[in-house]
This record gives structure tokens, C-alpha cells and sequence, in this order.
């Protein structure tokens, strides 16, 4: 008997082509999990169910019919500020309370063109920003489950979808995938088209996959991948096969670990965590060298809140205006605080961030990728806060791609993570590296109570 | 930079930031921003310190 919400990507897609599962029966069993699950979680924010079986139906033709789709009947749930056209996208927010689109962001449409049964809108923090959601996370509900992309964590975590799309413009992405004890991806910046995605910040917004394994995280990307004109921010860069670049690495990596910074901001339990994976990946056979940050890397921070919070304030200005109430208070003040901010120190952060793009492709020279903690606790007790993004936030601001793997659990039963990077529109090397090292620590969470 | 310097730079972002702060809202309204205000010039300080000396363009 196949226990569908444990399946991946492609194992679901090799059930549905062999008709060993229907997709409309994976459907169901995935919204009969959100039933039982979602009223204690709080992880969406919109599910139709017929409008879910009718495009697992859909599906249930194709496969009658032989066709072969790259996401065939896989159930993915969308963060909430994805537009899907005739489906509420409320970005969690006053604001945009009643907001209908009447399109698909591209990134949808691929998803659909691919073959993927859209599950439902995922919780997020208003507007993608720091005022927690109502998501709990499934591994101790009186923890954060992080944020933004809170829900999208979550019912991947525990099964109520296969994968989901998130957002990253400081750690929205990485962050919640560790404290849920998943996999989290943030290509490089440009990499995904973020046209009909409700911005935080447009130079530093990065669309995100959340999935259970590296190979997953693959099969999105490959499908989410390509230059779009839509989008202003969209890379015309080739689009490599990632399922073939990450396949093709056999052989141990050679691994840059960062010691400075990222563990002098991690707990104890954290640095030492960090050090056994490290180990453990030198004896399977990686060449894991030391390296140091740049002198850039030190105002990176500064820069990333700077940029963030004037584009924020520009994106809001009239709602703002008008409506200044009706926000959180975090993103109210993010936004108060980008109105005080001159062109010129804009400008000027936006000139660090090249060059502290610049300073970190030379520090990944001679390495396939780079290691740290993916944040520097498990996630906090506490339900005022969607935790830490400081280890994401420099990655994200000079767009380099990131991948987070679940790497154990902390002596409190939390999920802890490991977090790589590596070189601009170098993903399938990235993966590679990914895929190797999960292999070799072998480590696959769920959380017990929603197994 | 000394660190007395570093001091009196921020400070004169945040006198900047206050300066702007008070065009926008009440003096009600921008004591509760303190903290932000404060953070923000932190945040600027920092950047006007790290300004590349190259010709690098944003």
C-alpha cells in the first residue's frame, strides 16, 4: 500500500506514469492530511478543494492518455503572494484582504504547465516581511516555524503537500526550511521570474522551493527556470539539465567551511553540530578547507535592511498613504524607516552589494561550494518572532544561490540544518554538492506527531 | 576610523534621520520610532564606512 505523502517528486511522477497511483487519489489523501492537521498548524490560507480535484482530474486524463509531464499530479502548495488567477492572493495583509488576480505569476503557469496540482495558498508573514504568521511549527508548536515562508515550511514538513514555492529577500526561504527540518533552495537572483509575485523588494526578491530531498528541489527548479521578460529582474541565462549537473557529480567536494561570523553568532550546541557534519563529511571523503569572508561581507547586513526597507517604502508609498493602520507593525516600520533613507545611501548600499557579490565569487574560487549553519539556533521559542536571518541575509543580497539540508535534530527535539552556497547560475554544481553531502549524513525528519 | 568618530558620524545620521522623520510625523509618532531610527543610523554609519573606493557602479 503506497503512503503517498511520503513519496518524492519523482517517485510520485514514476507511480502516476505506471498508473500505480491516480492523482486524483493522491489529491484527496493530501487534503484529507490538510484536514486533520491544518486546523491546529494553520499553514494555508486558501484550499479549494474542487478546484483541487478538478486539476488532479485533469491529470487523471493526461494519464490515461500516456502523457508524460515533469511534475505529473504533484501536489504543490504556493506561498501567498504568488497571483493565481481567479484564486484570492492576500499576501496575508489588509491591504490586499480581497485581491483576486486574474493571472497566473509565470512561475505558476510553469508549475501547471508541468503538470503540478496547485494544492492551495500557503500562510506567509504579512507582505513576505517580519510580522509573524498564525503557522506553528509541527516539531513543537509553542516554537516559530519561521518565516516568511511559514506555511509553505510547514505543510511541506508534514506532508500536506510534495513541494511548495516560498520567497527570499533576507531568509524567508532557508530559514523556515531548517527549522521545519527540510530542504530549502534560493537560486540565484534573476534565476526564477518573479512576474505576478507580490514584491518586497525587487532587488533582492528570490523566488524559493521548499521540498523533503536535494534531487526535488532539481525538478522544480528545472521546471521554474528561464528568462522572462515580464520580469524586469529575470536573468537570460542559459538553463542547464540540474538533474544531470547534480547526477554527474560522484566524487567528495571540495568544501569551503566559514567559521568566521557564523559561529561566533551560533550557540554552542550549534558550532558544535556544525563541526560533527563537517567531519563526518571530511571522512566520507571531502576536502574541507577554511576559508574567511570578506571585508565586505561586514556591512552586508546594513545593506540588505537599507535596500529592503526604501524599496518596501516605495512599493507601499500610496497604500501607506492612505492606510498606514492597517499594516503590522514590523513591515510599518520597515517601511517608515525606507522613507528616511537619501537616493545617495541607497546608492551607495546598492555599490557595496556588487562588490560584496564580486568579493565572494573570488572567495569561492578553488572550492565546489561553501558550509555554515543554516541559522544560529534551532528555531526560538517564541511565537513574536519568525527567528534570525542573518545567515541568509548576504547570500540574498549579493544574489548568490543557497541550499539548506536537514542535518539532525538539537538536544530539544528542533530540527538543525546546514546551509551551502555557491557560485552565480552554478546551481546544478550546488545541488551536486547538496546531494552528496545528504547522501552521506543521511538525515530525513518528520516530525512525530504528524506522520 | 576611532571609534569617538565612528560615534559622532552615526550621530549626525541619526540628527539627519530625525530631521526627515519630522517632515513625515508627529513628535508622538517618531519617539515610538526611536529604536528604528537609532538601528537605521547604525545601519547607514556602517555603509558610509564601507563605501568602496573603487568606481564600482550599483
Amino acid at each position: 500500500m503506497l503512503n503517498p505523502h511520503g513519496l518524492s517528486i519523482s517517485d510520485t511522477v514514476k507511480e502516476i506514469e505506471s498508473k500505480n497511483l491516480s492523482p486524483v487519489a493522491l489529491a484527496e489523501s493530501l487534503l484529507d492530511r490538510i484536514d486533520k492537521f491544518d486546523p491546529e498548524l494553520k499553514a494555508w490560507v486558501t484550499v479549494d478543494r474542487e478546484d483541487v480535484l478538478g486539476a488532479a482530474r485533469e491529470r487523471e486524463i493526461d494519464q490515461e492518455r500516456g502523457i508524460v509531464k515533469p511534475l505529473m499530479g504533484v501536489p504543490v502548495g504556493l506561498k501567498d503572494i504568488f497571483y493565481t488567477a481567479g484564486m484570492r492572493t492576500s499576501a496575508c495583509s489588509k491591504i490586499f484582504a480581497d485581491f483576486v488576480p486574474d493571472y497566473d505569476a509565470t512561475s505558476v503557469r510553469k508549475l501547471k504547465d508541468a503538470g503540478a496540482v496547485i494544492i492551495g495558498k500557503a500562510v506567509t508573514t504579512e507582505f513576505a516581511s517580519s510580522d509573524p504568521s498564525p503557522a506553528l511549527n509541527p516539531w513543537n508548536l509553542n516554537h516559530t516555524p519561521g518565516g516568511s515562508s511559514s506555511g509553505s515550511s510547514v505543510a511541506v514538513a508534514t506532508g500536506m503537500c510534495g513541494a511548495a514555492l516560498g520567497s527570499q529577500t533576507g531568509g524567508s526561504t532557508c530559514r523556515p526550511a531548517a527549522y521545519n527540518g527540510i530542504v530549502g533552495l534560493k537560486p540565484t537572483y534573476g534565476r526564477i521570474s518573479r512576474h505576478g509575485v507580490v514584491p518586497l523588494s525587487w532587488s533582492l526578491d528570490t523566488v524559493g522551493i521548499l521540498v523533503r530531498s536535494v534531487e526535488d528541489s532539481a525538478r522544480m527548479l528545472q521546471v521554474l527556470s528561464g528568462h522572462d521578460e515580464l520580469d524586469p529582474g529575470s536573468a537570460d541565462e542559459h538553463v542547464p539539465d540540474f538533474i544531470e549537473q547534480m547526477a554527474s557529480r560522484s566524487s567528495p567536494p571540495v568544501i569551503g567551511l566559514i567559521k568566521d561570523f557564523f559561529f561566533d553568532n551560533s550557540t554552542k550546541e550549534v558550532v558544535d553540530h556544525t563541526e560533527s557534519i563537517s567531519h563526518k563529511l571530511a571522512l566520507a571523503g571531502a576536502d574541507i578547507k577554511e576559508v574567511s569572508l570578506p571585508d565586505s561581507f561586514g556591512s552586508s547586513h546594513a545593506c540588505q535592511r537599507i535596500v529592503s526597507n526604501v524599496e518596501a517604502a516605495s512599493f507601499h508609498r500610496e497604500w501607506y498613504r492612505r492606510r498606514a493602520d492597517e499594516y503590522g507593525p514590523k513591515i510599518r516600520a520597515n517601511i517608515e524607516m525606507g522613507m528616511l533613507v537619501s537616493g545617495i545611501d541607497y546608492l551607495q548600499a546598492q555599490r557595496l552589494r556588487r562588490q560584496l557579490r564580486l568579493d565572494l565569487i573570488k572567495m569561492l574560487d578553488g572550492v565546489d561550494a561553501v558550509l555554515m549553519p543554516t541559522t544560529p539556533t534551532p528555531a526560538p521559542r517564541d511565537l513574536n518572532t519568525t527567528g534570525e536571518a542573518v545567515f541568509q541575509a548576504p547570500w540574498t543580497s549579493s544574489g548568490l544561490p543557497t541550499i539548506t539540508i536537514p542535518s539532525g535534530l538539537a538536544s530539544n527535539g528542533l530540527p538543525l540544518g546546514v546551509q551551502l552556497a555557491g557560485l552565480p547560475f552554478r546551481e546544478g554544481q550546488l545541488l551536486g554538492v547538496a546531494r552528496w553531502c545528504e547522501r552521506v549524513l543521511d538525515v530525513s525528519l518528520w516530525p512525530d506527531n504528524y506522520n | 576610523m576611532t571609534t569617538s568618530n565612528t560615534g559622532d558620524s552615526q550621530k549626525q545620521i541619526y540628527e539627519n534621520l530625525i530631521s526627515i522623520a519630522q517632515l513625515h510625523w508627529s513628535h508622538e509618532a517618531i519617539e515610538k520610532m526611536l529604536p528604528q531610527i537609532i538601528q537605521t543610523a547604525s545601519n547607514l554609519d556602517q555603509i558610509m564606512r564601507d563605501i568602496p573606493e573603487s568606481d564600482i557602479e550599483p
